[in-house]
């Protein structure tokens, strides 16, 4: 198959210890192509409603992007996807580094993984073969200590490796994946998901080219070339290259919206102890994911009040905010061994530092004391308090127990105000994003099938001036009008759905946020002509916005047969409440306008306004019709639906 | 006076620097600074001089000021006297 794809998909089912093969035709990928769209078509076809997340029963579908592995900057992402034990409902995390691709060079499109091994095992896929070995040995060892030992025993030390940590063998509900030691799919608890399927590691190696699959390689390569070239003369990407996410930090702060002391405040008094200056004196150096140039990934490694080694990533921008500023801690040291902590043990960052927040704020208003928390003094600007929080939360020890699952299921254990703390969204702690001065923002976290995240749209910010290079860059997109961050009327409302199908298209896609348009290092007309590269079908804007809103739409439906209902879609109190402090002090989000917001929303996706549920006419359109009958729910084995699913 | 361009403004400094000392013989108006610098004036959402966050349009800036400009992704700050967080030590970058 020429088409960016290898037309096959890995089955393992951990239970019965068989592996199998299954191949898909290309009417199916050009309506599923990869990544979001080809993990939610599995988990809706096979996961049974109301099961486990936890249990054998769920479906974890590690699936790669169209484009995932082609040579160009960014193309380098994969998703993992099951239900979610954190929120219950659609649970979906994106990683970026080599595993991915070179899981496509292995020819396997995706692998879907059900059941439960009764010991620790882990896969290792090779050039299209599977097999399941054992991982007794390695279960309860360091990410470095498995990573070796696996190249080891597969005598090939260039096996990409991923993974999960400790707290993912033990079952954090917010334990994430690492491929390479450094690259991680953060979010929504998969790494729990893997680890209560005994499974500890997934070891891939293929020797196949991208350029072998795409229709087209020479058009791809001369693209890839192009951008490349530009990432240093490109204001946005040459930002990321020289700086990194860390660089927003002194920018957020002015803006006043850096969460700080768990999302009260907007502006941090020490910043200047995290900031990018800060950062810098730290910094050892920069790496990059699979064949992209941009080369955002930070190293760090020092020796001084804190030691980090350079084993994993540094810390991003979300560490720096999440362990700095809202938990007030003006010292960077301890921020990053903080981070370093979360990837040796396997604990998604933000979750981790939401909940210790809100922990903080709990215990600086008396609803929990010494007592409860092992002796820990947990005012907000402890770092020791912190740290040594971290390892609990990994291990479920002590009061790490009740903070492994979560600030929503810890804030109603300790009941009183502590709901009022809970910075989350169905369940998943924010990003360091502050909605007060970015409603939009705001509205993806509400109405995120996944809980609160930051990447499901554009920022607020992006779309202020007519004629800055963000702005221009999505003109491809149909997007005309600019608006200001704090407005929620209609202009808004249209700019995030065009953004979210199209973010939603690039989960599809395989590539990075930091990619294409509105940063814009990858222009619009670049993603149709990489698609059309790798595919050879002749997609417009039109039909890659509409596989976004297809991914979009799965997702929810999945939700809606787990009981998810439009009071679902909101965010915490506090948001609605004045900002402390900062440029923005005094400013909060109007009730009725974000439900308005969201009611008109709901109405442009086709979404009944009353319940958020898909109408049948939008499902049809999209080609889901099939996801409405009972026949999406019942098949533990994909069974074929009742309805035209064009699937196989 | 010294100048801090924020965020993916660094593009535009001086070989491509975020902080450096500019001179200025007299006071001239913070958009007349801006556009000898060569800061596309649509990339900047937010200025700050001496930490106070002042109107591109309307502040007026000398060679004893400092003078901050964030990008887009800092968010939306309105304009007026607020001060910005933080005391902001001066690091090279």
């Amino acid at each position: 198959m020429s088409h960016g794809t290898n037309g096959s998909i890995l089955r393992v089912d951990l239970t019965a210890g068989s592996v199998s093969t299954d191949s898909f035709d290309e009417g199916f990928y050009r309506r599923y192509p990869g990544g979001k769209a080809l993990a939610a078509w599995h988990l809706l076809r096979e996961f049974r409603p109301g099961g486990d997340p936890l249990g054998p029963e769920n479906v974890l579908v590690l699936a790669t992007g169209l484009l995932t592995g082609a040579p160009i900057s960014t193309a380098t992402r994969f998703n993992a996807i099951a239900r979610s034990p954190l929120t219950g409902g659609f649970g979906e995390s994106e990683a970026g580094g080599y595993w991915g691709p070179e899981l496509k060079m292995a020819g396997v499109d995706a692998i879907v993984v059900t059941g439960r091994s009764p010991d620790p095992v882990y896969l290792a896929v090779k050039d299209g073969a599977a097999e399941i070995r054992d991982a007794r040995h390695l279960w309860g060892q360091d990410p470095p200590v498995v990573q070796a030992a696996i190249r080891a025993e597969l005598d090939d030390r260039l096996v990409r490796v991923l993974q999960i940590g400790r707290a993912g063998e033990n079952r954090v509900r917010y334990a994430m994946l690492m491929n390479e030691l450094r690259h991680y799919n953060g979010r929504t608890g998969m790494g729990a998901v893997m680890g209560s399927k005994n499974l500890r590691a997934v070891a891939v190696r293929g020797s196949r080219r991208y350029a072998d699959l795409a229709h087209d390689p020479a058009a791809l390569a001369a693209l890839g070339r192009r951008i490349s070239k530009l990432v240093p003369e490109h204001p946005q990407s040459w930002d990321l290259r020289t700086k990194g996410t860390p660089g927003l930090t002194d920018a957020m702060n002015a803006g006043g919206i850096l969460p700080t002391r768990n999302f009260r405040q907007g502006s941090f008094e020490r910043v200047d102890e995290i900031d990018f200056g800060a950062y810098l004196a730290l910094r050892s150096g920069t790496r990059s994911c699979y064949a992209c140039a941009v080369r955002c990934k930070p190293e760090m490694a020092f020796s001084d009040r804190h030691t980090v080694t350079d084993t994993y990533d540094g810390p991003e921008y979300e560490a720096v905010a999440g362990f700095g500023s809202d938990c007030a801690i003006g010292d960077l040291q301890a921020v990053a061994r903080a981070n370093e902590l979360c990837n040796e043990l396997g604990l998604d960052v933000i979750s981790t530092a939401g909940t210790i927040a809100f922990a903080m704020e709990c215990f600086e208003h008396g609803l929990i004391g010494p007592g409860d928390t092992d002796g820990l003094e947990l005012r907000f600007g402890n770092a020791a308090a912190l740290l040594e929080l971290v390892v609990r939360i990994a291990d479920r020890s002590g009061f790490g127990e009740l903070l492994a699952q979560g600030s929503r299921r810890a804030a109603e254990a300790i009941g009183g105000d502590a709901p009022s703390f809970a910075m989350q969204v169905k369940g998943q702690e924010l990003p360091m994003h502050e909605p007060r001065g970015k409603v939009g923002v705001g509205l993806g976290y509400a109405t995120n099938e996944a809980g609160a995240d930051h990447l499901v749209g554009f920022h607020d910010p992006l779309f202020v001036k007519a004629d800055s290079v963000p702005f221009r860059s999505v003109a491809d997109l149909g997007i005309s009008e600019p608006t200001g961050v704090l407005d929620l009327g209609e202009k808004k409302v249209r700019i995030w759905h065009t953004s979210e199908r199209w973010n939603s298209a690039e989960k599809v896609l395989g590539l990075c946020f930091f990619g294409p348009a509105p940063r814009s290092l990858i222009q619009v007309a670049d993603v149709l002509t990489a698609v059309r590269a790798a595919t050879g079908w002749d997609v417009t804007v039109e039909e890659l916005l509409e596989v976004g809103e297809r991914a979009v739409n799965m997702a929810r439906v999945f939700n809606v047969r787990e009981g998810f209902t439009r009071a679902d879609d909101r965010l915490p109190d506090r948001l609605f409440t004045p900002l402390e402090n900062g440029a923005l002090a005094g400013t909060s989000i109007a009730r009725d306008d974000f439900e308005q917001a969201i009611t008109d929303l709901y109405l442009l996706k086709g979404w009944d306004p009353t319940t958020g549920v898909p109408t049948e006419a939008r499902l049809r359109k999209l080609g889901l019709e099939w996801t409405a009958g009972e026949s999406v729910a019942g098949g533990a084995s994909g069974g074929e639906g009742t309805s035209a699913d064009p699937g196989r | 006076m010294e100048v801090h361009l924020g965020g993916h403004l660094g593009f535009y400094g001086p070989g491509r620097r975020s902080r450096f000392k500019v001179h200025l013989d007299a006071e001239t108006t913070l958009l007349e600074l801006i556009r000898e610098l060569g800061v596309p004036e649509a990339e900047i959402d937010l200025a700050a001089v001496n930490l106070a966050i002042v109107s591109l349009h309307e502040a007026r800036v000398g060679d004893a000021d400092r003078l901050d400009l964030y990008p887009p992704m800092g968010g939306g700050a309105p304009t007026g006297t607020l001060r910005l967080g933080g005391t902001h030590g001066h690091r090279g970058s």
